[in-house]
């Protein structure tokens, strides 16, 4: 399972996001991508997933153009969590879940038991099965992003993208719910990219980073090599001190 | 599901039940009283009375129709809605039966027969839906926004072009112009190509009901879960317009079937398409023929536009489930 980047140049409305970037993230790996607002970490994701062709560059999923992988294959293949999520019609906390079954169903049958189970687990998981039944317009935006949570988990994919996953949730279960998720699919071998804005989170869950400076300026590599105060401190163009606790290095801003 | 498929199944058998019960009601009501025994005799060849040619020949073919249309707009509702995403689209926002409403008057203008004015409002149905497809897609790309505009802002323009010809048009042929524009059924069977339209796309639009559940969580998300998009869009697009087309040639504009059967059954058996869809169409037929027999029964012996029917009966239903609702139809 792996996601190469080569030569890969992405633009929006002007803004470039990185240039002739050679890059791969591979198996096993949790990457986390930080940036200023507007620095293009979303756009980034979405053209990791397909969705979004690059300017210049390939990038290949499992050695192959993600734009040319199947569709399906793609999804049971790839997963993505956007940082926002709608509804356009009524629709309860189960059925949302069980969209994330989608590419594993066969196209001409509805879910099965084994389906629903999957969901029931997985909302049990985000601590929301006692809501199964409830309409998603009627949740907080925790609650909904607890829920879109599970429906990417039930996808199964090996590739996780997950677009500021923490937005909304509370200490718990950014730590324990989104954590647990993140360590289960490092296990399990997976690849997991976050999206994150809060760098003590992103250097708890993962063991590389990508920092988007703008201006098409990238970093990579180790996380615990490639954040530093300075570093830090140019990319949010803001001064960050750090702290050494017995936990580890924390980073505040000054 | 096999919990969901049970009540799925429970509430469609329902929905059959009521259009049944819809079909006798359209039957028996009217400004004859009918001999049910006549009626018999007459279907069984033995003795061809006055009763069986009312059922027969008047009664049953406008209810057919009555639900054939029904049919047709409450499915092209259903899926005008999750193509535009908007719940407040109808089969008639992108102007598809404002083009055909255009081609039909002029024709009648002309002193056409019925058979060709239905002929030229397919033409006029099928070149808007043509005129739209090609203003919307601009630079390759097919947003819901530009569509939708693209859509209200032609509908406006055949809008003022109907006025026009109002205008302009001898008085003779004014009261035609006005049932058309207003919708109205037949008494004629509604033939094999609508039946099979309406057969077609059903079977089409329940194959494709789960895809239709996702694409209502956004285009994007729909995407990542392995939809190809575009592709769905555009047969929705074209199944749609094709529905909303027949319906028009069949029965004229009947407003109101198209933007609020789709609701109604959302608002009693949920939002998945895989219910929505045969529930649209059952609820719009029935919902249709019993206007279809209220407008022959309510100001007897005076025929109203079935149209006017579905507003009055329709908009007191809706507003009366809206308010006993939980779930918000519109967030």
């Amino acid at each position: 399972m792996s996601i190469a980047l080569q030569n890969l140049s992405i633009e929006i409305s002007g803004t470039r996001i990185c240039q002739g970037l050679d890059l791969e993230f591979s198996t096993g790996q949790v990457w986390c991508v930080l940036g200023c607002n507007g620095v293009g970490k979303t756009t980034l994701l979405k053209t990791l997933a397909g969705l979004r062709p690059p300017n210049s560059g390939n990038v290949r999923l499992n050695g192959r153009p993600v734009q040319r992988v199947a569709r399906r294959q793609r999804a049971q293949q790839l997963s993505i969590l956007f940082q926002d999520s709608e509804t356009l019609f009524p629709t309860t906390v189960l059925e949302t879940v069980l969209t994330g079954r989608h590419p594993w169903i066969n196209p001409l049958r509805g879910e099965s038991a084994h389906d629903r189970d999957k969901a029931m687990a997985a909302l049990e998981r985000v601590g929301m099965a006692h809501l199964a039944e409830r309409s998603m317009s009627s949740l907080s935006g925790g609650e909904r992003r607890r829920v879109d949570l599970a429906a990417v988990f039930v996808q199964e994919s090996e590739c996780v993208l997950l677009d500021e996953p923490g937005n909304h949730l509370d200490m718990h279960h950014q730590v324990a719910v989104l954590g647990g998720m993140v360590q289960q699919w490092k296990s399990q071998g997976g690849l997991v990219i976050l999206v994150m804005h809060d760098v003590n989170l992103a250097l708890r869950f993962s063991d590389h980073l990508l920092l988007l400076f703008g201006d098409g300026e990238v970093e990579h590599g180790p996380a615990q090599a490639i954040a530093t105060e300075t570093t830090l401190t140019r990319l949010y163009r803001h001064r960050m001190m750090s702290l050494d606790a017995p936990q580890g290095r924390w980073y505040l801003p000054a | 599901m096999p919990k969901t498929a049970t009540t799925f199944l429970l509430k469609i058998s329902i929905l059959g039940f009521i259009a049944l019960a819809a079909f006798v009601l359209a039957l028996t009501m009217g400004s004859v009283s009918i001999e049910w025994a006549q009626v018999l005799a007459g279907v069984r060849g033995e003795h061809l009375s006055v009763d069986y040619a009312v059922v027969v020949q008047l009664r049953l073919p406008r209810a057919l129709n009555a639900f054939v249309v029904g049919g047709l707009l409450g499915l092209a509702g259903t899926l005008m809605q999750v193509l535009l995403r908007n719940p407040l689209a109808d089969p008639y926002v992108l102007g598809v039966s404002g083009g055909a409403a255009v081609a039909a008057l002029l024709a009648m203008m002309l002193g056409w027969h019925q058979g060709w004015v239905s002929l030229a409002a397919a033409g006029g149905a099928l070149g808007s839906m043509a005129l739209v497809f090609i203003l919307s897609r601009g630079q390759g790309d097919w947003s819901t926004t530009r569509l939708l505009l693209t859509g209200v802002v032609l509908a406006a323009g055949w809008g003022a072009a109907v006025s026009f010809i109002l205008v302009v048009s001898p008085d003779t042929h004014l009261r035609g112009m006005l049932f058309w524009l207003m919708g109205d059924v037949h008494e004629s069977y509604p033939g094999g190509l609508r039946s099979g339209i309406l057969a077609g796309a059903l079977i089409i639009a329940l194959i494709s009901a789960r895809i239709l559940n996702v694409l209502t969580l956004g285009e994007l998300r729909a995407q990542s879960l392995g939809v190809d998009t575009g592709l769905v869009r555009l047969g929705l697009f074209l199944v749609a317009g094709i529905l909303t087309a027949s319906a028009v040639t069949l029965a004229g504009a009947i407003g109101f079937v198209g933007l609020v059967v789709p609701h109604l059954v959302r608002i009693w058996g949920g939002s998945d398409h895989r219910f929505v869809i045969p529930a649209s169409v059952l609820g719009g037929g029935s919902l249709l023929v019993l206007a279809e027999m209220f407008s022959r029964t309510l100001l007897a012996p005076i025929q109203l536009p079935v149209g006017v029917i579905t507003a009055f009966v329709g908009v007191p239903l809706f507003l009366l489930l809206l308010r006993r609702s939980t779930a918000p139809v519109v967030r």
